[in-house]
């Protein structure tokens, strides 16, 4: 039996060691691993406990919540995951990467990403600049179809259906623009160990294409600006800063703070931040989303461009010789893979994965109880961007 | 606020497309295979098996023999007579990447109308006619998946959309015991197939 490799609340346990994750690169150190206990609801008169999910409207994908209610008053929430627990065994690295990619389909980049940074350190494979820059297009585009998906279920959420269909329309146009540039709409099979597959369009056709988009994106979101219904629906599930250094993302950069770890490996990039807009609600990460969706195709400008470059390849931290941490900045937020490999096979041998989504959950928890009535679930829950897939990821792979 | 939604949409104009006018997304880009490189096996007489193929592209990189694709969906059995009426459609995500249910979700989009075909999503499987289940079916999920399809009522249909559901794709295949009436293939497979495999299933092209 080798040694360990789990990531628990927040911590990665290897090799008698404990690491904490942080939110972002900055925080990365490492720590005493202390162990979390959960809050006791003590029962009385009015609280009611319901279970929402796992097949049901409103959710996505198949997870349930416990909600304790007094009248229409969110008192607190529980998830309850493991109901998409798919065995996930990774193998050799082209097999491994493609399972990657299907963990959290939407996020297929970012997990492709971070997984091939953490084998290529390891094996000692610098990839080309060209390799880096597609990625990195990649993984911008990813943002931009994931916030604007996340943009369009707040607007469903809060029954604004004209600019849902509006944002919807502009979605399907983005999906079909990644479809013609890496012949995949949601990204699947761009890149592997050291390759990348090959853009079928022109980079300046496609850039016009993107710029014609953002501009009709432009349009829309002044539009929605002037909507007081929006405000007002989406003035909800308050964060502080305080209770924000443990979630990540634009769910972190809604409430005040700028961690993003795409400043520590692509040149002059600055993140959105939160600070000038409102106060840490649903509606400050919408903007987030928003400005970010901007940011992301001014960044695919720059690249192609080559007006900036990546200060560096990758964002890794050896453990061992044959073991690193990963870490990626993906749509919703920080991601970290720790690998070990097997150098001779050419195989992973033991994998562990801490999602965005794992820390955003806990985000979540915490603003839905401020004051928060049931219909405000689903405004809270999209804008925090939490995806069950890769929360619910098992088998070899251990994640929080 | 509402004359400037006006006015965008008199701009814009129509947005939805003719079905006919829509090719398959996933059919043009799978033309040149190799059966030796396939990671799950798709490849074989002459025919890339959509019911398996994952999309990795890997195939799509090497410059071999033209091969024909097999039908992007397969109807099993069709309802007994045209539903005349509206169809409601309850969808389960059975453990799958949400690529699926995003796709799934897609069908809304004013690009492809779901509802000018009187088409339309229940959240309560006693209203739905068309079971559409995603994902590889996981041992925590097929229970409740069977209550969800022993609950609704008679005519019912499954549809078992993306490989996951079909055949695990890249991953084991879970416990299953309900017979599907229509497979959509693709690793996600479009909204434009989906609508397409939903639409002959009810009779209605």
């Amino acid at each position: 039996m080798g040694e360990i490799m789990r990531i628990k609340n927040n911590y990665l346990l290897y090799n008698g060691a404990s690491y904490y994750l942080g939110n972002s690169i900055k925080s990365f150190e490492n720590r005493h691993y202390t162990e979390k206990t959960e809050e006791f609801v003590e029962k009385s008169n009015g609280i009611f406990r319901f279970r929402y999910g796992p097949l049901t409207g409103g959710l996505m994908e198949s997870h349930a919540w416990d909600v304790y209610t007094n009248g229409e008053r969110i008192i607190k929430v529980l998830p309850v995951t493991g109901y998409k627990h798919r065995m996930i065994k990774f193998g050799d690295y082209v097999r491994s990467v493609m399972i990657a990619e299907r963990i959290q389909g939407n996020f297929a980049v970012s997990h492709a990403i971070s997984l091939l940074n953490a084998i290529e350190s390891i094996e000692d494979i610098v990839p080309s600049e060209n390799i880096i820059k597609i990625r990195m297009i990649a993984s911008e585009m990813e943002r931009i179809y994931n916030h604007l998906f996340l943009i369009v279920r707040e607007m469903e959420a809060g029954s604004l259906s004209v600019a849902q269909y509006r944002f919807m329309h502009l979605y399907e146009k983005i999906l079909r623009l990644n479809g013609d540039l890496f012949g995949h709409r949601f990204l699947f099979g761009l890149t592997s160990v050291n390759r990348i597959t090959k853009p079928r369009l022109n980079m300046h056709i496609f850039l016009k294409k993107l710029d014609i988009l953002m501009a009709d994106f432009g349009t829309i979101i002044d539009i929605l600006y002037n909507s007081r219904i929006m405000m007002d629906r989406l003035q909800t599930g308050y964060l502080t800063m305080e209770e924000a250094h443990n979630v990540t993302g634009p769910a972190a950069r809604g409430s005040f703070l700028n961690v993003d770890d795409r400043t520590s490996y692509i040149e002059k990039f600055v993140p959105a931040s939160g600070y000038i807009y409102y106060n840490g609600s649903a509606l400050s990460r919408v903007y987030v989303r928003i400005i970010e969706i901007m940011n992301s195709a001014k960044l695919i400008e720059a690249l192609i461009s080559d007006e900036i470059s990546c200060k560096c390849s990758r964002m890794v931290h050896r453990l061992s010789d044959n073991a690193v941490i990963s870490r990626i900045e993906s749509p919703s937020g920080d991601l970290v893979y720790a690998v070990e490999i097997d150098r001779d096979a050419h195989k992973i041998k033991k994998a562990a994965m801490r999602s965005s989504s794992a820390l955003n959950i806990d985000g979540f928890r915490k603003s839905i109880i401020k004051n928060s009535i049931f219909t405000d679930f689903h405004f809270n829950f999209e804008s925090f961007g939490i995806m069950i897939g890769e929360l619910d990821a098992g088998g070899d792979l251990e994640n929080v | 606020m509402s004359d400037l939604w006006l006015l965008k949409g008199l701009k814009t104009g129509i947005v939805t497309e003719d079905l006919k006018s829509i090719a398959p997304f996933h059919q043009k880009h799978i033309a040149y295979a190799v059966a030796s490189e396939c990671p799950v096996n798709c490849i074989s007489d002459g025919y890339v098996d959509m019911k398996k193929c994952i999309q990795c592209g890997i195939c799509t990189n090497s410059d071999k023999t033209v091969l024909d694709n097999e039908d992007l969906f397969r109807i099993e059995s069709k309802f007994d007579k045209k539903i005349k009426k509206s169809i409601f459609i309850f969808v389960v995500d059975g453990g799958s990447c949400n690529a699926c249910n995003m796709e799934i979700h897609n069908m809304i989009n004013p690009v492809y109308d779901l509802s000018r075909f009187g088409i339309s999503f229940t959240n309560n499987p006693k209203h739905a006619d068309l079971l559409l289940i995603t994902g590889v079916i996981t041992g925590q999920l097929d229970p409740a998946i069977k209550i969800a399809y022993e609950s609704m009522p008679e005519p019912k249909k499954v549809v078992r959309i993306g490989v996951c559901s079909i055949s695990g794709g890249i991953f084991d295949k879970g416990i299953d015991g309900i017979s599907e009436n229509c497979i959509v293939a693709g690793c996600p497979p479009d909204p434009v197939t989906i609508l397409k495999a939903i639409l002959s299933l009810c009779g209605m092209v």
